[in-house]
């Protein structure tokens, strides 16, 4: 029994894991929509046809090959499961959703292509695009979340042939399939060391930006004067006393050896002063503490 | 162009970040990090957990959903600061976002700890995953900072004593070279970036000495600074680097090196982002953690 259980274990894990590795290719691809589509609005003739490409593939791809595969396996499970299956009905019914998502982004990058001057158009396509990344991602998380680790558990060792028998198309990035997709392919297996990442902006969002550089520049010019008059005050109090040590005694400044006695008894006094009031104060507060005790 | 968020938020950062490095001193800045981490709330939808290595703290963050992926995560700070909240924030995103459980390391800090107890702290945190079961394959690496040049310097260690390595690594604004000798971006973002604007230069208070224990010498070791190592044989790795920050080149640099020694290694120049800009509430943020959740479902499928 122990030994049944374990293989079907691993025939589940190798269907699952099949599937997992499906998501790591779809990762690929969101992963370059992110990073590339804001480049559709400034200069699409350089990544359009790759996103045709990109596009092309995860909805052909998802259509015939990897929904198929897990609907067959989310219909199982929501047949085994009760609790699971409204989450596997869900998740199923939003194949369908990306799969029209998916094409209408396909006919708007036809679009574009028929007429790239169209700036309006080349935004409402980034912004399909990253709409289509974020909700290819939400779905992938939750599949992987709330099904994916529990089918193991659900499934028996028949499900898992029935399913694997059932699941025999092959996947498109993978078998020579570099003619149909020769961007994407070479995108994925090349990869690239440096992508800049730029993010949407707005008419409003520039002129902020440009004022916030504004006000930035001149917070930086108002820190750099307050510095220099900061150091420059500190060098002048030092030439300053520099320039009192340095003075001669002689008998023609008698005023200054005054000023210089005065000064220091005027040291003395203020000692003294601190001196008799620290005492005042502690006597001070004694008697206060003394008079705040009722009746003392 | 980045958001209006963006913009804004980093402007307030920037002067958060003088306040803490003003007049430079650890014990003062820790305090300033303190009250303003204090400000920063508790992550929500997550769960954490203390599991407390031999020498340093550590926490998981867990999402309560069902996975096998983990990712450990390092903090920056400088290798002399924590802002454990904030970091309990990163986590509980990129926890989200890479649907893992994230086990954030609190290696010990110099300069009372100085180099290297904070990576032995980093090692040990990784081998503690393998030693609970999980496998290398399972186990994606990251950290921001000081945090990312610790998680570069971990896998050269781990390569050097011929460990399992994990499935991959992320770093967020890495400090990769600690001689900053290399790359033109740290004059032209001198006036920007508060990193080498405020402190650097003073002996007494740079963090990297701080780090080395005033060892100049050590700032030249690969575990200090990754991109001086030989990055062959290492997993894949993506960095993720703001497009305003002096550490911009020594990001790019590591890629191109890696990649040069047969590494499969990416980086991201985000436009216009400050250091480490995961930790505010942009959409860059965001996209960002997006971008980090597909590389951990890549590497861990």
């Amino acid at each position: 029994m122990k030994n049944r259980t374990h293989t079907v274990r691993e025939t589940s894990e190798r269907y699952v894991r099949g599937l997992l590795e499906d998501h790591a290719r779809f990762s690929r691809v969101l992963t370059m929509i992110g990073r590339d589509a804001r480049r559709l609005v400034d200069a699409p003739s350089d990544v359009l046809p790759l996103f045709a490409e990109a596009v092309d593939y995860v909805v052909n791809f998802q259509n015939v090959y990897h929904h198929p595969r897990e609907e067959i396996m989310f219909s199982r499970v929501g047949e085994k499961s009760e609790s699971l299956a409204a989450a596997a009905k869900k998740l199923a019914q939003e194949h369908g959703g990306t799969a029209y998502a998916g094409k209408e982004l396909l006919a708007l990058i036809e679009h574009v292509s028929r007429a790239p001057g169209e700036r309006a158009g080349r935004e409402q396509l980034a912004k399909g695009l990253e709409r289509f990344a974020r909700s290819m991602r939400s779905h992938i998380a939750q599949e992987e979340d709330l099904l994916y680790s529990q089918v193991w558990i659900e499934l028996t060792r028949r499900d898992w042939d029935k399913l694997i028998g059932q699941a025999a198309a092959l996947d498109p990035l993978d078998h020579d399939h570099s003619a149909k997709y020769p961007l994407l392919v070479r995108y994925v297996s090349e990869g690239r060391t440096r992508s800049d990442v730029t993010t949407e902006s707005s008419p409003f969002g520039e002129a902020l930006g440009s004022a916030m550089d504004r006000i930035g520049t001149l917070l930086d010019g108002l820190a750099v004067i307050d510095r220099t008059m900061s150091r420059q005050r500190k060098e002048a109090c030092a030439l300053a006393r520099k320039s009192i040590r340095a003075m001669p005694i002689i008998p023609a400044l008698q005023p200054m050896d005054s000023v210089r006695a005065g000064m220091q008894s005027a040291g003395e006094f203020a000692s003294a002063y601190r001196r008799w009031f620290r005492e005042w104060n502690a006597l001070y507060s004694r008697s206060d503490t003394a008079t705040r005790r009722p009746h003392a | 162009m980045p958001s209006i968020q963006s913009q804004l938020l980093s402007r307030l950062a920037d002067q958060a970040m003088k306040t803490i490095f003003r007049d430079f001193n650890v014990d003062k800045a820790r305090s300033r990090l303190a009250m303003i981490d204090r400000l920063n709330p508790a992550p929500t939808g997550v769960q954490i957990e203390s599991r407390d290595l031999s020498s340093c703290a550590a926490e998981w963050i867990r999402t309560g959903r069902n996975t096998d992926r983990v990712v450990m995560y390092l903090p920056g700070g400088a290798w002399v600061l924590r802002s454990p909240n904030t970091h309990r924030g990163i986590a509980a995103k990129l926890a989200k976002a890479a649907n893992v459980d994230v086990l954030l390391v609190f290696y010990r800090l110099a300069p009372e700890h100085p180099f290297p107890a904070g990576l032995q702290d980093c090692i040990e945190g990784y081998e503690t995953l393998l030693r609970d079961g999980v496998k290398p394959s399972r186990i994606v690496i990251g950290g921001d900072s000081a945090g990312g040049n610790l998680a570069l310097a971990t896998l050269l260690a781990l390569r050097d004593g011929n460990a399992p390595l994990p499935a991959g690594a992320f770093a967020l604004s890495p400090c990769t070279d600690m001689s900053l000798e290399e790359g033109g971006a740290r004059m032209a973002m001198r006036e920007f970036d508060l990193l080498i604007s405020e402190v650097e230069g003073r002996i007494d208070a740079d963090p990297r000495l701080l780090y080395t224990g005033g060892n100049a010498d050590v700032l030249d070791h690969p575990y200090a600074s990754p991109l001086r190592g030989n990055l062959a044989g290492l997993c894949p790795l993506l960095l993720q680097v703001g497009g305003a920050e002096f550490l911009v080149d020594q990001s790019t640099l590591f890629a191109d090196k890696a990649r040069a020694a047969g590494v499969d290694a990416e980086v991201e120049v985000w436009e216009g982002q400050p250091h480490v800009w995961h930790v505010m509430p942009f959409p860059e943020a965001n996209q960002a953690f997006d971008h980090l959740g597909d590389f951990v479902r890549r590497c861990c499928p």
